[in-house]
């Protein structure tokens, strides 16, 4: 059963341009049309510009369609009590400052509970368990200011953990991030989906984040324009670099040795598989 | 234009024990493009920093030129305009109505410039960049972060630097905006001749474009030399939470499995280049 | 450092006044500040010194610490004591050249000047003592009778603590502008003040850019939280009184009473 569904949903947006001295209208996203299932894992790859953080929005009821609309558990976003949503879906933003409000790792991380009007009891449950899983408990007094973009991410996460949503939509969480705490969070969110079965969406422009997703969406303009596996999405690499997207490099380097006739399998995405299948090759 | 940092130590006012940059000594020489890595922490805007004059060392020299940039009678103004710097999102430090007042920000107090003079050297810059002049009366706040970014450069280049210092100048781009300003830094260096310093967390880049490398980690220089001979170091690399670029550990991986492959690679071409030849050389 | 300081950043300690409610520090500090300008000879002054002092030792912050929160005041009170001083009319003690010292003026200018660094002492023992999440949460606690009539405390209060968590990185932030303004020739380092002051605009402008973009984003992801602005939240950390704060209300009490007859 699905749990979100976008159904030919579009959005427009209305733009002052000085020079003509009017508005216009500027169609951002153009009647898309997708379906996120219980525990699923979803990459959504965009280039900027494509319109890709305008649908995170949409999804959760940040933003409203302008046609077409997003249903959650089968009923339309409009016709649902605000609260359910906000218990059901959970967004974490590319800027890792711009999203926390609380002084304290805690209170940052029971912010959203307190919106939802839990018991101090529960909140405060909620919140260890939440640190803990994103191992965070050890600095759960300390000032939010004091923390790396990294742990600020882990933090903003594991603020929408503990609402304990069915699904996570997490638009380009590492863009602003060094590429240790990159690994990281792409660890985490691995685990959440993996272990808690929390849907997960993933945007981003970076194809490596989405190697271990179960389907992979690319959109452009609006629109979407290829869907299917990690898998077969990544075979077609020159497709994906006209979209200004990054390719993986070990990909590209596999995409290069095939051409230059060396027999090697296409879905390796990285260092160690590359070097296992070379060294198979030899022996 | 050389830099030379002899001995540097630097420690923040309000920290008593804790030196922000320990011993550094760098040499860069006029026309390098030299690489600076290291982990967030590790002292590398702060060594930025005191390059430019903003922070004072507690100990040690600062030579450019061979000139002590803290010594009495040492024009400040020259080395503003000799060497320029671009902080990290230096989007977000255009202000000026248009475009073009934001570049000619440099320049404005230059009295021996007419306007016809400061308008050419912004065109000339533009060209540079291969920007649009239609991007000059717009406000700044009108453009992608990409052309941001751009203005951004421009307005430090107006200034005719001979070094450059980048921190991270294509963090948050999209592939297209990274590749083109990396051309852009390219260029710089290769036909104007600057010398130029790059901080990066992009090791890919970095080994593309730099002919050395300097590995930052807790206020020390841990590694200095040929991109090579750096990012063959792996497990240094690692211990302090660094990353190589994927060609590297390719050949790490292949190299620790007893197969012979040159270490001294580090883009993805020169790995295949160096594959392909080692299974043919086998008889495939 | 100083990016953190409103008087005094929190200093923390396990004393008893740090234990306390925030709003009893709050009405504390309150019936403090106002018990300065209660009195208008020594007596008082003595008394007062004396209790401030006090509670000073009750805290166990090192009165070296405190007192470094004071020296940004100290040019303030130091022009506080010379116009008493020298501008007193009165009964002239000493005369050197043209300079007149008189006994009130002596007298009003240590008072004076006892009185600034009490007032800026008390300002910061609330600070020093309670972290400002607990300052907002006090104050709102305090005013949330005004809600009756309409005031938004909530949303005052929520206003208050996310202004004091983004300080720092605003601070922060313009200090990154100047000093990339500062490169390109802005009049930072001149030594005329007049184009110093100039060269301000073109950094408080991306200031101002930076603060607006952070409001929005803060805002729509305040929002995906199911904040609203003028619903009931629950609390994460409730303010209730213990047996101490009732001591402390008492002290409070006894304390203000004999100033009165002072």
């Amino acid at each position: 059963m699905s749990l979100i569904e976008a159904d030919h949903v579009s959005f427009s947006q209305t733009v002052y341009d000085p020079n003509q001295e009017k508005d216009f209208e500027i169609e951002i996203i153009k009647g898309i049309t997708l379906s996120i299932e219980r525990g699923e894992f979803i990459g959504i790859l965009g280039s900027n510009g494509s319109g890709k953080s305008t649908f995170a929005k949409l999804l959760c009821e940040l933003l409203h369609p302008d046609e077409g609309k997003v249903l959650l558990n089968k009923v339309s976003l409009r016709e649902t009590n605000l609260y359910e949503i906000r218990k059901n879906i959970g967004i974490v933003f590319q800027n890792p400052d711009n999203q926390i409000v609380g002084y304290l790792v805690e209170d940052d991380v029971g912010f959203a509970l307190e919106n939802l009007r839990f018991t101090h009891d529960e909140i405060w449950d909620r919140v260890d368990n939440s640190l803990k899983t994103m191992k965070l408990y050890d600095i759960r007094k300390r000032e939010t200011n004091n923390l790396s973009g990294g742990q600020k991410q882990k933090v903003s996460i594991a603020g929408v953990l503990a609402v304990k949503p069915k699904c996570i939509i997490l638009d380009e969480p590492t863009s602003m991030i060094d590429p240790i705490g990159r690994e990281e969070i792409i660890e985490h969110i691995t685990y959440l989906n993996h272990n808690k079965n929390i849907s997960i969406i993933l945007i981003t422009h970076n194809m490596e984040e989405v190697l271990k997703a179960d389907k992979v969406i690319v959109i452009d303009n609006g629109k979407i324009v290829l869907e299917g596996t990690p898998k077969s999405i990544f075979q077609k690499i020159n497709v994906i670099q006209k979209y200004n997207l990054d390719v993986p490099q070990i990909k590209l380097l596999v995409h290069d040795l095939i051409k230059e006739g060396i027999p090697l399998p296409t879905d390796i995405f990285t260092a160690e598989e590359l070097v296992e299948k070379l060294c198979q090759l030899k022996s | 234009m050389s830099i030379k940092i002899i001995d540097l130590c630097y420690r923040h006012n309000d920290q008593r024990d804790f030196f922000a940059l320990k011993n550094i000594n760098i040499r860069i020489d006029d026309g390098e493009l030299v690489g600076l890595i290291g982990h967030t922490g590790s002292g590398k805007s702060t060594l930025l920093d005191n390059i430019i004059r903003i922070k004072k060392p507690t100990s040690g020299e600062i030579l450019i030129n061979d000139l002590n940039i803290h010594e009495k009678g040492f024009k400040v103004d020259r080395l503003r305009q000799e060497v320029g710097i671009l902080f990290q999102h230096s989007e977000h430090q255009l202000f000026a109505e248009t475009v073009y007042d934001d570049i000619a920000f440099g320049v404005r107090n230059k009295k021996m410039l007419d306007e016809k003079q400061k308008k050419a050297m912004v065109y000339e810059i533009l060209e540079l960049l291969d920007l649009d002049k239609s991007i000059l009366g717009k406000s700044p706040f009108e453009l992608s972060g990409g052309e941001m970014r751009l203005a951004a450069i421009a307005g430090v280049l107006i200034m005719k630097p001979k070094v450059l210092l980048l921190d991270e100048p294509t963090v948050g781009l999209d592939p297209a905006a990274r590749k083109r300003i990396l051309n852009i830094i390219l260029q710089l260096n290769k036909k104007q001749n600057i010398t130029i310093l790059l901080v990066s967390h992009n090791m890919e880049e970095i080994a593309e474009v730099t002919s050395r490398v300097i590995v930052m980690d807790k206020g020390n220089i841990i590694l200095n030399g040929k991109p090579e001979y750096v990012f063959s170091h792996i497990e240094t690399l690692e211990k302090s939470n660094l990353r190589a670029p994927q060609a590297a550990y390719v050949i790490y991986l292949l190299r620790q499995r007893g197969i012979n492959v040159r270490s001294d690679v580090i883009t993805m071409s020169d790995a295949k280049r160096e594959i392909i030849s080692t299974f043919f050389k086998e008889g495939g | 450092m100083f990016k953190n300081a409103v008087f005094g950043q929190y200093y923390s300690t396990d004393s008893l006044i740090h234990q306390l409610d925030p709003r009893t520090k709050i009405i504390g500090s309150i019936v403090l500040f106002i018990s300065f300008f209660m009195y208008n000879d020594y007596r008082g002054y003595i008394f007062i010194t004396i209790v401030l002092y006090t509670v000073i030792r009750v805290t166990e912050i090192p009165l070296k610490y405190i007192l470094s929160c004071v020296r940004f005041v100290l040019m303030l009170i130091i022009v506080t004591m010379f116009f008493n001083l020298f501008f007193r009319k009165g009964e002239v003690i000493f005369t050197y050249k043209y300079i007149v010292f008189t006994k009130e003026g002596i007298y009003a200018a240590f008072l004076s000047g006892g009185r600034l660094l009490n007032l800026v002492i008390g300002a910061s023992l609330l600070t020093l003592t309670t972290m400002p999440t607990g300052i907002t949460s006090g104050l709102e606690c305090l005013f949330s009778p005004l809600a009756k009539v309409g005031v938004p405390v909530g949303a005052m209060a929520m206003m208050i603590s996310i202004v004091l968590r983004f300080i720092p990185i605003l601070f922060d932030e313009f200090h990154n502008i100047i000093k990339a303004q500062t490169v390109r020739g802005g009049d930072y380092e001149s030594k005329n003040v007049i184009k110093r002051l100039k060269s301000l605009l073109p950094a408080m402008l991306p200031l101002f850019v930076s603060a607006f973009r952070k409001s929005n984003e803060l805002a729509v992801a305040m929002e995906s939280k199911g904040y609203q602005l003028k619903s009931m939240r629950s609390k994460m950390k409730p303010l209730y009184y213990l047996k101490e704060d009732y001591v402390a209300f008492f002290c409070i009490v006894f304390y203000f009473v004999i100033v009165i007859c002072l």
